[in-house]
């Protein structure tokens, strides 16, 4: 046994042969991903009858974004896909001034922007959430964010009002990132 | 092996490329379910009970109230009650009877007030009726104004003079 180790190392030896160098050229282009949306999001009250904070809930998002150097608009927006179910019940999206409006908090800085402010999700028009600024990515730390993945959360309010009938209302809304 | 590195090169230009403007969604759903409930807000803070003409005429005064309600769109009703915490009472603690106070309702629909369209006389035993609600019953989003509840004190002689006050306390309910 000894002798016949002995005499495949030169065999091995000799195949060696020094093919030259290779090039692997990688572009990293714009990407995007956002999930952990959860599937519920429950709007409840607390306190006094119709009281100012309306009925309240809130849902986190995780995501993941990288932009390029001349993105124009990138980011997570939100649309509800449909009004309030049943309808004609007093309640619906598609009223003036609300009744469903949301704010938003998390991942800030280096390019990523929570949105400012109420804002009034739409039927027809989706509404920002996250801002994602140009040369941005996710995780790391400066210049990307230092979060990885970066989180949104989106605290809805619902207006409470007398003139809506009573029983469980749903809407499905859609969160969309994109990033160029 | 060189065909192999080569291979391998191709490939991770391809995915960079698929990554390109690339968006996703994510849908959730809202639930929200809206109940029964009311709110009372008394507006008369303090109801000052006067007497005017011949002597010995009744003491008069009114309290204003709004409301906001949303009673049960099936099967739901709603109440708006009154409940003295005891006597009319001076400092010196001379009492004038709760069996001398009554009072007539001027409720704004939804409520309907024909439980105190004729006087009904307080009380710190039971609640008494200012108002009912139906069935599926909706305020004004900004609350319904313009009820007042109309107070009349018999003004017997046997009174003792002074300055006499009692707390009355409304309460509205929703199912």
């Amino acid at each position: 046994m000894a002798g016949f180790a002995l005499l495949l190392a030169p065999v091995c030896s000799q195949a060696q042969t020094l093919l030259g160098t290779q090039t692997l050229n990688l572009t990293l282009n714009a990407a995007a991903f956002l999930y952990s949306v959860p599937a519920t999001t429950t709007l409840t009250t607390t306190g006094t009858a119709f009281n100012a904070t309306g009925y309240t809930g809130s849902t986190t998002m995780t995501y993941r974004g990288r932009t390029g150097t001349s993105v124009t608009t990138a980011g997570i927006t939100v649309k509800a896909t449909a009004d309030f179910t049943p309808t004609g019940q007093g309640l619906s999206i598609g009223t003036s001034g609300g009744p469903l409006t949301y704010t938003c908090s998390g991942t800030s800085g280096n390019g990523f922007t929570p949105c400012s402010g109420s804002l009034t999700v739409s039927t027809s028009t989706s509404t920002n959430v996250v801002t994602i600024a140009a040369s941005a990515c996710t995780g790391g730390g400066s210049p990307c964010s230092s979060d990885n993945p970066d989180t949104v959360t989106v605290n809805f309010t619902l207006t409470n009002k007398p003139s809506y009938k009573t029983g469980p209302y749903s809407a499905t809304l859609t969160f969309t990132i994109s990033a160029t | 092996v060189k065909k192999s590195l080569l291979l391998t090169a191709v490939g991770l230009l391809l995915t960079a490329s698929l990554a390109h403007a690339q968006s996703a969604s994510g849908p959730t759903t809202v639930q929200v379910t809206l109940l029964a409930e009311a709110s009372i807000t008394v507006t008369t803070g303090t109801t000052t009970l006067t007497t005017t003409g011949t002597v010995f005429n009744n003491f008069t005064g009114s309290t204003d109230f709004t409301y906001k309600i949303r009673t049960t769109k099936s099967g739901g009703s709603g109440t708006i009650t009154l409940l003295f915490g005891g006597a009319l009472t001076d400092a010196a603690l001379d009492t004038i009877a709760l069996s001398n106070l009554t009072y007539t309702c001027s409720d704004v629909a939804p409520a309907s007030g024909t439980n105190c369209a004729s006087p009904v006389t307080a009380s710190s035993l039971t609640a008494t009726k200012v108002a009912d609600f139906a069935t599926d019953a909706h305020s004004a989003d900004s609350g319904t104004t313009g009820n007042s509840v109309s107070w009349t004190l018999v003004n017997n002689p046997s009174y003792k003079t002074g300055t006499y006050s009692a707390t009355a306390t409304f309460t509205i309910s929703a199912a």
